[in-house]
């Protein structure tokens, strides 16, 4: 019964630390954004500014790879 | 829980030798423990997103998605410092580097800051750039300076919505010229900014307008009539005379010499070929086309060397672009310079070193963008930048392959397909129509259509519909007032072709669009009941009459879209829409994203949309952002979409 006890608490405490494996894998644990330090998806762009106004056609997302605009 | 009950349950050993003393000090992190993982390994909602209908996603699930920015490099152009032959280049995160020399570190200048445009004055003390990292789609204009590592903002805006989205210095490098865009009233004014004052002229420019060039005494501008009908003008600042050059034709791309300008030209009296370069005498006004062989097609730019001995030209044909450079002699095109881009790549921000030296960036769907130079006299290229992939992307996708497809009047419709290297049978299938819809979707390295295509097997068909640039002014502009239904029907042509494909999975058909892409993806779903099994709609135009009733930019949305006024097509328009047409929506699952700062398109239709779904029994997975706009993304988002498409397309397999 002790035997099996102590396994509970070695179980427990290996729960426990694998969320800190992941704090140091890329993820970045207890930074302001969660993936703050990741990169994300890539917007699928564009040629702009040639036919379209930037108004109307420019669609870089915050925090996203944005082709720089060649006017 | 008492001592005596502590000892029953843990037993004598424990406790007779303090372990359960220290377990005790354990027990608060061991107990947060059992619940902690399952806490933790739960995506965080962004406390400015309001969800409905999106369960909670386990960052397990999604993990793959993400990567360390260090594990990719990927650079390309701002701009070049041609006095010191030194580039500011970007990576992906978008911040604003500067390299020295060829493969050197690059050295960030600042960050936080997302430029549109850079432009680095004649003597390299300095780059004007501009930005709407105050408020969005309101572009103000700074200058670095390289001395001072320091920014400093040029102009003070007065304008309720007033914006500078495009700026040039003169060849000295003493001034900058810029258009003031003023939204709300819809006109725009011509400005110098000669670092001691800013005087804006006094001619009266209706609508947008934007500065082409400038030599110090002219002005070259264009006015955004229509994407097919862009008008190119002289403005003499010391006469104050505005001058027609090109209003009939479309005038994309432009620029002054030391005594003619020269510009693109399509539907030109004076064009007797297309494509067509016309350049005209600042002096005598005489017009000359250049005489381009045969082969030279589709331009998309052109660009003079610093003393005007070459002239390089950028286009696509079959979905793979060229550079190609020839002498300019007399005004006209002498021998070429045998081309030196081998491979299938995009190609972008050509800048000219010098009169013999071009640098330019170069990327594809399994590259990520790098930087290389070519001297013509020597042929040597010279590498600035190198690519870099983490081996877990590395071949995960085949290279893009060009398709093309006739729509329902004949028309050829083309786009590009990137499916995952290892292949099922029949792959599902995800269609992404692009925003705008003035632009062209090429294939660039692309990591979400990696991820999609590794971890979902999804085919991804890119497509440039009617109505995208790239393909001739017939082209753009075969989408505009009461045509728009037929770019619904180039989707619809393209399902077909799907079907015809053995390898792709005609059952399992998802639509993906952004902006007036999501608008197209909505209303293909409207009229595909069956064939389509999930739509994707990020910040979505919803209904082209609403976008006319309320938009900014006015004349621009008219020529494209149509007049308010006209009832018959505002009723063709509304019947595109699943608003208001939700009896006709076949429960098809929907995710769908707005910004509440978006003031492109109508808050109210996408919210009205959303509701009337739901009120049908659809499945809606909603994102709405308190402090975005307008092109909003982001983890979460991504890590959603992901998860959305992933549903169904399990959903898909289990009822097969």
């Amino acid at each position: 019964m002790i035997r099996i006890k102590s396994l509970l608490c070695i179980a427990l405490l290996s729960t426990c630390f694998v969320g800190n494996v992941f704090a140091g894998s890329t993820f970045s644990y207890g930074v302001t954004t969660f993936f703050g330090n990741v990169v994300e998806f890539f917007v699928g762009v564009y040629e702009d500014g040639d036919d379209c106004p930037l108004r109307i056609c420019q669609n870089c997302k915050p925090n996203t790879i944005c082709r720089p605009i060649d006017d | 829980m008492m001592y005596s009950e502590l000892r029953e349950v843990f037993g004598k050993r424990l406790i007779s030798n303090g372990s359960l003393i220290k377990f005790g000090l354990f027990l608060p992190l061991i107990l947060a423990s059992t619940v902690l993982p399952q806490e933790t390994d739960i995506f965080p909602v962004p406390d400015s997103y309001r969800i409905e209908g999106i369960p909670p996603i386990r960052k397990s699930e999604v993990k793959n998605l993400f990567y360390d920015p260090s594990a990719i490099k990927s650079n390309l152009i701002w701009d070049i410092d041609r006095k010191n032959k030194r580039l500011l280049v970007t990576d992906e995160t978008n911040n604003v580097y500067l390299l020295d020399s060829p493969l050197s570190k690059p050295v960030k200048l600042f960050d936080k800051i997302i430029p549109n445009s850079i432009k680095v004055r004649a003597d390299g003390s300095s780059f004007a750039f501009n930005s709407d990292h105050e408020d969005q789609d309101n572009y103000q204009l700074y200058l670095y300076s390289f001395k001072n590592k320091s920014i400093n903002k040029l102009v003070t805006l007065t304008g309720k919505d007033e914006s500078i989205d495009s700026f040039n210095w003169d060849k000295k490098g003493d001034s900058l010229f810029y258009t003031r865009i003023d939204y709300d009233q819809k006109t725009s004014k011509v400005c110098r900014f000669d670092f001691l004052k800013e005087k804006c002229f006094a001619v009266d420019l209706k609508g947008i307008w934007y500065v082409m060039d400038s030599d110090g005494a002219r002005v070259l501008l264009k006015y955004w009539k229509a994407s097919g009908n862009q008008q190119l003008f002289v403005f003499d600042i010391n006469s104050g005379k505005l001058t027609a050059i090109e209003e009939q034709g479309n005038a994309r791309k432009s620029f002054l010499t030391t005594d003619r300008m020269f510009w693109t030209s399509e539907g030109n009296e004076n064009c007797t070929s297309e494509p067509c370069v016309l350049s005209r005498g600042l002096s005598n006004s005489d017009i000359n086309q250049l005489k381009l062989p045969k082969d030279l097609i589709n331009i998309n730019d052109m660009k003079i060397s610093p003393k005007g001995n070459n002239i390089l030209f950028h286009g696509t044909v079959n979905g793979m672009d060229y550079l190609r450079i020839f002498q300019l002699k007399n005004n006209q095109l002498g021998e070429e310079i045998p081309q030196f881009i081998t491979g299938s790549y995009v190609i972008w921000n050509t800048r000219w070193f010098s009169d013999n030296e071009v640098v330019y960036t170069l990327e594809n769907n399994g590259k990520p963008a790098s930087i290389e130079s070519f001297k013509m006299d020597s042929r040597k290229t010279t590498f600035w930048t190198e690519g870099r992939l983490p081996p877990q992307l590395k071949n995960k996708v085949k290279p893009p392959e060009v398709i093309k497809w006739k729509s329902f009047d004949g028309m050829e419709i083309s786009g590009y397909i990137v499916g995952p290297k290892s292949v099922r049978k029949k792959s599902p299938v995800l269609i992404y129509v692009h925003g705008g819809p003035q632009i062209v979707d090429k294939p660039i390295f692309n990591l979400q259509d990696i991820n999609l295509a590794s971890n979902l097997g999804l085919n991804i068909i890119h497509t440039n519909i009617r109505g995208s640039s790239g393909f001739g002014k017939e082209f753009m502009d075969a989408d505009n007032k009461e045509r728009r239904a037929d770019a619904v029907k180039d989707i619809r042509t393209l399902l077909d072709w799907i079907e015809k494909q053995p390898g792709l999975d005609a059952t399992q058909i998802y639509l993906k669009g952004e902006s007036y892409g999501g608008f197209i993806v909505l209303s293909t779903a409207l009229q595909e009941p069956n064939r389509i099994k999930g739509v994707v709609a990020e910040y979505p135009l919803v209904s082209v009459s609403g976008l006319l009733f309320q938009n900014s930019t006015d004349e621009f949305v008219k020529n494209e879209y149509g007049d308010p006024a006209d009832i018959n097509l505002i009723s063709m328009l509304d019947g595109l829409s699943p608003l208001n047409n939700s009896d006709k929506w076949n429960n098809i699952p929907l995710f769908m994203t707005r910004g509440k700062l978006d003031t492109r398109n109508p808050e109210k239709d996408v919210i009205e949309l959303k509701n009337q779904l739901q009120q049908k029994g659809s499945e809606v997975w909603f994102i709405f952002s308190t402090d975005a706009g307008h092109g909003f993304g982001g983890e979460y988002v991504n890590a959603a979409l992901f998860q959305f498409l992933k549903k169904q397309i399990n959903k898909e397999y289990k009822e097969k």
